[in-house]
């Protein structure tokens, strides 16, 4: 049986019935979105392999206990979000034990999508990297909802669904988020014509 | 409204969520403050340069990896599932030993012998009791009762 055009229950149900390609298009169908978060949180393209195996396997071993009744997405990402968080606190104890801090952890940046090229574009790299790095020091809440929002141009009420919280609780955070950024690119807001 | 209350609105009407009305007083204030329309193209902007992070693909053969990472991790657990079984049983069958060995312990320990104070069956006592008799300058009814049965 072709997977392609079933919907997200049809497709939890066949893999609960055995079928594991159900859960292979599963796979297909949310591994991209599964790397992003990955990538976001983690800030390392080299993690994403890695983690996105392990949170597939996570999801293969829990999938047969789950009823879906809103968004297997939502499931999807807060496995993925849990699995890379955890991972970065094991990395962070084994440094402090290790006493490691040779590591920096900005040396993994992004690239972006035309950061390579003449002068008035090479300040928009700049501009975009100086984004990101606040990015990155936002809070997880901030980071989260703004991602989502950003990255995966999901709606409030989709972003509602999958955080479980409501839509004006998504407008209140993403503004708050906003409101984050622009303390840390002050020049970014202030400056610009 | 003050310039926050706007900036949520902004905020919602960047991301396509105001509605008509709330548009309509955005771009009213907006029309006469510069601060908010600046606020307004920096938040654009933002969001254009979050979108220009290259996503990251993962190969067309990532599901087929997971599953084959999904079999491995089964074949493993099945070969190590006796041992652990074996293993589970040993220590359950050594703690059920011990608690056993225990229990017989305590119900078959063989009583101490009952053995009759020396001065009740005539022999020379040097028990506690006479010790204390022959030091007390003005002895209890006990006390007589052990020196009557006590040989000295």
């Amino acid at each position: 049986m072709n997977y392609a055009e079933s919907d997200d229950r049809s497709l939890v149900q066949a893999f609960q019935n055995g079928d594991e390609r159900a859960f292979e298009e599963i796979v297909r169908r949310y591994q991209r979105q599964v790397a992003n978060v990955i990538y976001m949180t983690s800030g390392t393209p080299q993690d994403v392999p890695d983690l996105a195996q392990e949170v597939f396997l996570k999801i293969y071993k829990s999938l047969g206990g789950i009823t879906v009744e809103h968004s297997l997405f939502s499931w999807i990402y807060r496995i993925a979000v849990n699995v890379t968080i955890d991972e970065l606190r094991r990395r962070k104890i084994r440094r402090m034990t290790s006493l490691d801090f040779s590591g920096d952890p900005e040396e993994n940046e992004p690239t972006f999508r035309d950061s390579s090229l003449p002068d008035d574009q090479l300040v928009s790299a700049e501009r975009r990297e100086q984004v990101w790095k606040a990015l990155r020091k936002l809070s997880d809440t901030s980071r989260t909802v703004l991602l989502l929002r950003e990255y995966e141009e999901l709606s409030y009420k989709e972003i509602g669904d999958i955080l479980h919280i409501s839509e004006q609780a998504v407008k209140s955070r993403i503004f708050r988020a906003r409101e984050e950024l622009k303390e840390l690119l002050k020049d970014y807001f202030e400056v610009r014509p | 409204m003050n310039h926050r209350d706007i900036r949520k609105l902004i905020s919602a009407m960047v991301d396509g969520e105001l509605d008509d009305a709330g548009t309509k007083r955005v771009n009213e204030h907006m029309a006469s403050c510069p601060s908010c329309t600046r606020y307004a193209r920096a938040l654009r902007a933002v969001s254009a340069d979050i979108r220009s992070v290259i996503p990251i693909t993962l190969p067309d053969t990532f599901p087929l990896a997971v599953l084959r990472a999904v079999h491995a991790e089964q074949a493993e657990s099945r070969i190590w599932m006796p041992v652990e079984l074996f293993a589970r049983r040993f220590v359950v069958g050594l703690g059920a030993a011990v608690v056993l060995s225990v229990a017989l312990a305590m119900t078959i320990r063989p009583e101490e012998p009952v053995v009759a104070e020396p001065y009740l069956t005539g022999e020379l006592s040097d028990s506690t009791a006479t010790r204390i008799l022959l030091t007390k300058e003005t002895p209890s009814k006990n006390d007589l009762l052990l020196a009557v049965v006590s040989p000295e």
